[in-house]
């Protein structure tokens, strides 16, 4: 459906997205973990047909979005990261224009909006003006738009921003109910919980680099069993790695003044803790994780999705 | 077309739904032209008139004649007189009092003194208590004491024979001396007709020169004259700042970002940038018809509508053009709206639109073909108020519709290169 082959894209010196390759099926939920500035709004502008590539190929469905981008934009939903709408007007005006923009008319369109609206449940406030919504409808709505003209692929950039846990959920229902009709979906996130709760196959993004791909579970694989324990105390960085350097099984994956996160090894956290206990390090609080996205990300770029 | 005009659709609806500034931008025109018109425009000067005491301790024939020269139709449209007799000292409580501008004392011998040729004397006091309609009084005293001067100096001779006629039984002078009169003030006359009349003659000759006034289409009295002469140029200024915010929309949009989700559509740049020219030349065509209504109910009949509508759409076209041009040089929103401000300003004063252009300086008159305004608010005064046709027209229409044009086709590819860019998505 959607085939991204070594996407680069640089701004100045700058190297947003650097040799970005993925295939995305129909039905299939593709999630683009990565913290801010990862480049996964680049390489989602990409995909959208808003930024040339420097170097790499987008196809959808076959064919070559440079060569055709009217075709292939036909197809394409885009939800973008800002709520862009136009708050002076009611839901049904704005839904009932996007759709006209994707050629849609008369009773197709009418009955587009109609679905579009009752797909994110604003049907009921339709015909409010769009600056009376709270934030969370307005997100609905946001997504209601991208979803119009029923398309075969859906980007969405971190959709969920800065609304409440029930519309969040809300809208990842939606989400999947649109991805279970057989819609592509890329979906941006900086959310684990989210990456986790919704996508099928996960990218972990950095730098402009996928560093992992693959199912939830094949991800969490990579870190075996091993538990992420991270120290909090007064201590140097240096001084952190040089204590904890020795022991059996440990490895330390980041460190900074008054921080410092390492995998428990074989021996498990527990037996971990008191070797820590008799390094000289002043301690003042322990964390324990078990095997997650966060703690992949963190061995795999030494810092904190959330960073 | 199905894209461009769900563009235009979804442009006015916003407009509609938030319509203070476009309000505002119509109502000025007609605001300005109307407080313009009432203010210059009136059928009757609302000069205050000079109110004069007059003193005439003469009584004689020549201070009869200056008491009712400030009595006669014309003098008395800007003179209010009354006699006083009698007034103590310098006549300042008296003023006061009266609440008059000045107080003209004729003195006791002042006719014989004039008729006889000899010096003579009259007293104007002035009130201290008010400005200007003191010094009217004292200059229209002068021209009057002038013309007296002279008037002694030319009919010396008639003068003298008035001054020693013989009076019949019932108080008027025998027919033979007033024939005798009559002989000499018309040979004073001839002797000064080389320096008198030609003046006069030049005068009823200028008269004759003049345009036949009843080709002139009927315009109504002043005051609607002088709101149709202010109109066009105000309500074409507003509506190059309505354009204006028409295409600034385009860089608004990229702001709200939608711009940037209707170019991940299924659009063109070209397309994009199509629909918004296309939307601010329907508004301004609206807001023209609307300023139009308003014009048509004070404007005279027989206006040339085939001259009014071409002459409408190439100000649109010129109007989209110059807010295109712009805000496509513009780096931003703020700059756009600036330089758009300024330059529609500038066109705006050379153009004539607060001004009319024989008032203004000569550099300023120089410029003004440059202007686009200038155009449109001339050719719209040649259809107005001089019953032009579309001929008369033409060049206005042709220089219009060309610059709007030709602005159009070379801002769109300064706007496609930044929508294609990236810059304003």
């Amino acid at each position: 459906m959607i085939r991204a082959e070594a996407l680069t894209k640089k701004f100045g010196d700058k190297t947003a997205v650097d040799g970005i390759s993925f295939q995305v099926e129909g039905g299939e939920i593709y999630g683009l973990l990565g913290p801010n500035g990862a480049g996964k709004t680049t390489t989602l502008s990409m995909l959208s047909g808003l930024l040339a590539p420097d170097a790499g190929r987008i196809t959808f469905e076959g064919v070559d979005l440079a060569a055709d981008p009217i075709r292939c934009k036909q197809r394409l939903g885009v939800v973008p990261q800002e709520v862009a709408l136009y708050e002076e007007l009611s839901a049904l005006e704005n839904v009932r224009f996007w759709g006209s923009l994707y050629g849609l008319s008369g009773k197709a369109l009418r009955a587009a909006v109609e679905r579009a609206l009752a797909q994110v449940g604003l049907s009921g406030r339709a015909r409010d003006p769009v600056r009376t919504y709270s934030g969370g409808m307005k997100r609905r709505l946001n997504l209601a738009l991208g979803l119009v003209h029923e398309p075969r692929a859906v980007l969405l950039d971190e959709v969920t921003v800065g609304i409440d846990p029930q519309a969040r959920a809300s809208i990842l229902d939606v989400v999947r109910a649109v991805a279970d009709a057989g819609t592509a979906v890329i979906y941006t996130t900086h959310y684990l919980e989210e990456a986790e709760r919704l996508c099928d196959r996960i990218a972990i993004v950095d730098h402009g680099r996928i560093l992992a791909e693959g199912k939830l579970d094949a991800l969490k694989a990579q870190l075996g069993e091993e538990e992420t324990v991270t120290l909090w105390g007064r201590f140097e960085a240096e001084a952190a790695r040089a204590a904890l350097a020795d022991l059996p099984g440990a490895r330390v994956l980041s460190a900074e003044t008054g921080r410092v996160a390492l995998t428990a090894g074989g021996n498990g956290a527990a037996g971990l803790l008191g070797r820590i206990h008799g390094s000289g390090l002043a301690i003042d609080r322990v964390a324990i994780e078990p095997p997650s996205l966060n703690a992949l990300f963190l061995k795999l770029t030494g810092r904190e999705l959330r960073d | 077309m199905r894209v461009l005009l769900a563009m235009v659709g979804k442009d006015l609806r916003r407009r509609l739904r938030a319509p203070l500034a476009t309000i505002l931008l119509l109502l000025f025109p007609v605001i300005f032209s109307g407080l313009i018109a009432i203010t210059f425009g009136g059928g009757e000067p609302k000069v205050p008139k000079v109110r004069l005491l007059i003193e005439d301790r003469d009584g004689g024939l020549v201070a009869q004649l200056v008491t009712s020269a400030f009595q006669r139709n014309e003098a008395a449209q800007y003179f209010e007189t009354e006699k006083v007799e009698n007034v103590a000292g310098d006549g300042a409580a008296l003023l006061e009092e009266k609440e008059a501008a000045a107080l003209l004392r004729l003195p006791a011998g002042f006719s014989e003194a004039v008729l006889a040729g000899r010096p003579a004397q009259i007293e104007l006091v002035k009130s201290p208590a008010q400005s200007i309609l003191p010094d009217v009084a004292e200059q229209v005293t002068g021209v009057l004491a002038e013309a007296l001067s002279a008037a002694s100096r030319l009919l010396r001779g008639p003068l003298d024979e008035i001054r020693t006629a013989q009076v019949t039984p019932q108080g008027m002078p025998a027919d033979a001396q007033v024939a005798a009169i009559s002989v000499l003030v018309n040979q004073a006359l001839t002797r000064s007709k080389p320096y008198v009349l030609p003046p006069v003659i030049t005068l009823e000759t200028a008269a004759q020169a003049e345009p036949d006034n009843q080709e002139k289409p009927a315009s109504g009295n002043s005051t609607s004259t002088v709101f149709l002469f202010m109109l066009p140029g105000i309500a074409v200024y507003s509506l190059f700042n309505l354009a204006d915010q028409g295409m600034r929309d385009l860089l608004v949009e990229a702001r709200l970002k939608t711009l940037r989700r209707q170019l991940a559509g299924p659009l063109t740049a070209g397309r994009v940038l199509a629909g918004k020219a296309l939307s601010t030349a329907v508004l301004s065509g609206i807001a023209l018809l609307l300023l139009t209504s308003v014009g048509a109910a004070v404007a005279p009949p027989g206006i040339s509508l085939a001259g009014f509508a071409l002459l409408s759409i190439a100000v649109v076209a010129a109007a989209t053009g110059f807010a295109s041009a712009v805000f496509g040089l513009a780096r931003g929103e703020r700059q756009g709206a600036t330089l758009a401000s300024i330059l529609s300003l500038v066109m705006a004063f050379a153009g004539g639109s607060f001004i009319p252009l024989n008032s203004l300086p000569a550099a300023l008159r120089a410029i003004s073909p440059f202007s686009l305004i200038y155009w449109a608010a001339q050719g719209y005064q040649k259809l107005v108020l001089e019953g032009g046709g579309v001929r008369d027209v033409a060049l206005h229409i042709a220089i219009l519709a060309g610059a709007g044009w030709l602005l159009l086709a070379l801002s769109a590819p300064l706007w496609q290169r930044r929508l294609l860019r990236g810059e304003l998505a």
